[in-house]
């Protein structure tokens, strides 16, 4: 028998999570996706019994789809939102010692068990958001054609960010930073397995705290006019350093892998070591 | 064979240990209970077994492999069945066909014999089962899964009547050679026919580690008004029929181990059982 990876344990695992938590998960993406259905209808009916009637404003309307903008702010925050609670959820099996006994005794590694679970709750997960975003949008893009035929601004709301390069780099600094944050939710639900949720985002507001105070003290004793703490070549590298938008796009995609990756690592050291009592 | 060797563990922020410096072998086949008060440390020791809990010294060894490990070949010898448990809300059915792939001895044949000895249909759900019910079809289970080495918490708590008498028979009828039981519990008298070997636990340590033939060879048990017997007796305790005693087994007795009265008798005098059974795991205090 493999000790540490076995494909087809792995498949066996895999069908087991889908079965026993498909229906708590569908009904976590089905509460999300209702929002969604929601806010475009109420977004959709508000700008066509506002402004459709009225002639002055009738014309604003079609040439700012103010609709498809409030959509797309609502998409950041559901992934982010959405996609932390979904990484807290991933230690739901050994939250307590009567669930996390049956879990921690069936016979697979606990690479498998962790890798199964991560990808039920990372991947899984923003794939099944995005494409039901992407339908919901597509429907609501549809229902204002056939309502307003002559309207020539009707537009998806994930468009705007594939215009040209900047945006599309935007956009690929929000997914680096979306999965930075999801990988800290990770970590945490593995050290916090019972309310992960609202423990890690505690925890992160904290060493928020911690650190802006203590980067705001570094910064200000470094650059501080007065004091003469900055390095030469640091100085001069300063000076020279003149990064493209690429560039910075490039660094920050590095950066978050690397970092999302740590808390991963981390994360499945801490549920291989996991007991089933809580030591602190 | 389940080797436990020099194992202590705390519990966080516990200041005395839990179990300290406990070590003991038990060879493979029959079915083993592991007796002692309520905070002796039998379900943590369970936990330790199953490689549930990590010791901070020491270890537990099954078949040479070290079970904290939790190997998947380790995991698919070892089936605990705990006092608590929550099990996933979906038909029998389903459960059966998804968890018993994990399990290369799972034999369908004896799930179905050990449900109808528990008069459980298969057709449940397990969601709408009450915690009786639950444990019922969990140990089913567990025995059809056919793992060299079952660990039961209070196996009986939470069953009724029948399902008490049930159990022993269901317990009984799957035994093989080389399947290793271990029950823990204080409900001795649901298991006293049970045992082929019992195991004492109290004060962290190990008060008494016999096979059940062993302690009858040596120790009688009978319910007398003879006051002679109740003289010569190394433990004594009024009942509704008469004086509860514990007499050495000279070869004129042959009864049946009381349980009851052997784990009364090792925690009012110790002493008394240590002269008997000579055990290296007894604490100084207790030695003569």
């Amino acid at each position: 028998m493999k000790t540490d990876f076995s494909l087809e344990r792995f498949n066996r695992l895999f069908r087991l999570e889908m079965k026993r938590d498909s229906r708590t998960n569908l009904m976590w993406l089905a509460v999300i996706f209702g929002l969604f259905i929601l806010l475009s209808v109420q977004l959709t009916a508000f700008r066509d019994y506002n402004y459709a009637d009225k002639n002055s404003e009738v014309y604003s309307w079609y040439f700012n789809d103010y609709t498809a903008d409030v959509m797309l702010v609502f998409f950041w925050i559901g992934l982010f939102l959405g996609g932390c609670f979904s990484a807290s959820m991933m230690m739901h099996p050994i939250r307590d010692k009567e669930s996390a006994i049956p879990s921690m005794m069936l016979p697979a590694s606990q690479l498998e068990k962790f890798a199964v679970r991560w990808i039920t709750y990372v991947p899984i997960f923003i794939v099944l958001y995005i494409t039901g975003f992407v339908i919901i949008d597509a429907l609501r893009v549809a229902y204002c054609t056939v309502t307003h035929p002559t309207a020539i601004n009707i537009r998806f709301a994930l468009s705007p960010m594939f215009n040209d390069k900047s945006t599309m780099l935007a956009a690929i600094c929000g997914i680096c930073a979306f999965f930075s944050y999801q990988s800290l939710f990770v970590l945490g639900s593995s050290i916090w397995p019972k309310k992960s949720f609202i423990k890690t985002f505690l925890g992160l507001i904290v060493l928020n705290g911690i650190c802006s105070i203590y980067f705001s003290g570094l910064a200000l004793a470094l650059f501080e006019p007065n004091m003469n703490y900055v390095p030469l070549w640091l100085e001069n590298w300063l000076e020279h350093f003149n990064p493209t938008r690429t560039m910075m796009a490039c660094a920050v995609t590095a950066v978050s892998i690397i970092f999302s990756s740590i808390n991963y690592v981390l994360a499945y050291y801490r549920y291989r070591e996991s007991e089933i009592i809580q030591r602190w | 064979m389940l080797k436990i060797d020099h194992l202590t563990f705390f519990y966080p922020h516990r200041i005395k240990p839990v179990i300290d410096d406990f070590s003991m072998e038990l060879p493979a086949g029959g079915v083993y209970g592991l007796l002692g008060r309520n905070g002796a440390g039998k379900s943590t020791l369970l936990y330790l077994i199953a490689g549930l809990l990590t010791p901070k010294s020491g270890d537990v060894t099954f078949a040479g492999v070290n079970t904290r490990l939790r190997m998947p070949s380790t995991l698919a010898d070892i089936f605990i069945v705990p006092e608590e448990f929550n099990l996933p809300s979906m038909p029998l059915e389903n459960y059966i066909n998804l968890y018993s792939t994990f399990y290369p001895n799972f034999s369908r044949e004896d799930m179905e014999r050990h449900l109808s000895t528990f008069e459980l249909p298969t057709d449940i759900h397990l969601g709408a089962l009450s915690m009786g019910q639950k444990k019922k079809a969990y140990m089913c289970f567990a025995l059809a899964c056919n793992t060299p080495l079952l660990l039961m918490d209070e196996p009986t708590n939470g069953l009724d009547i029948p399902g008490k008498a049930a159990f022993l028979r269901f317990i009984a009828s799957s035994m093989t050679d080389d399947r290793t039981v271990i029950i823990s519990t204080h409900q001795v008298r649901d298991i006293n026919s049970l045992l082929d070997h019992v195991v004492i636990m109290d004060n962290r340590s190990m008060l008494l580690n016999e096979s059940m033939a062993e302690i009858r060879r040596r120790l009688a048990f009978v319910t007398t008004d003879n006051p002679s017997l109740v003289e010569r007796a190394i433990y004594a305790q009024p009942g509704v029929q008469g004086v509860n005693v514990v007499l050495p087994n000279d070869g004129s007795f042959d009864t049946d181990v009381d349980l009851k009265t052997l784990f009364e008798l090792s925690a009012t005098a110790p002493e008394s059982l240590a002269a008997i059974f000579p055990n290296p795991q007894l604490p100084p205090k207790y030695e003569n």
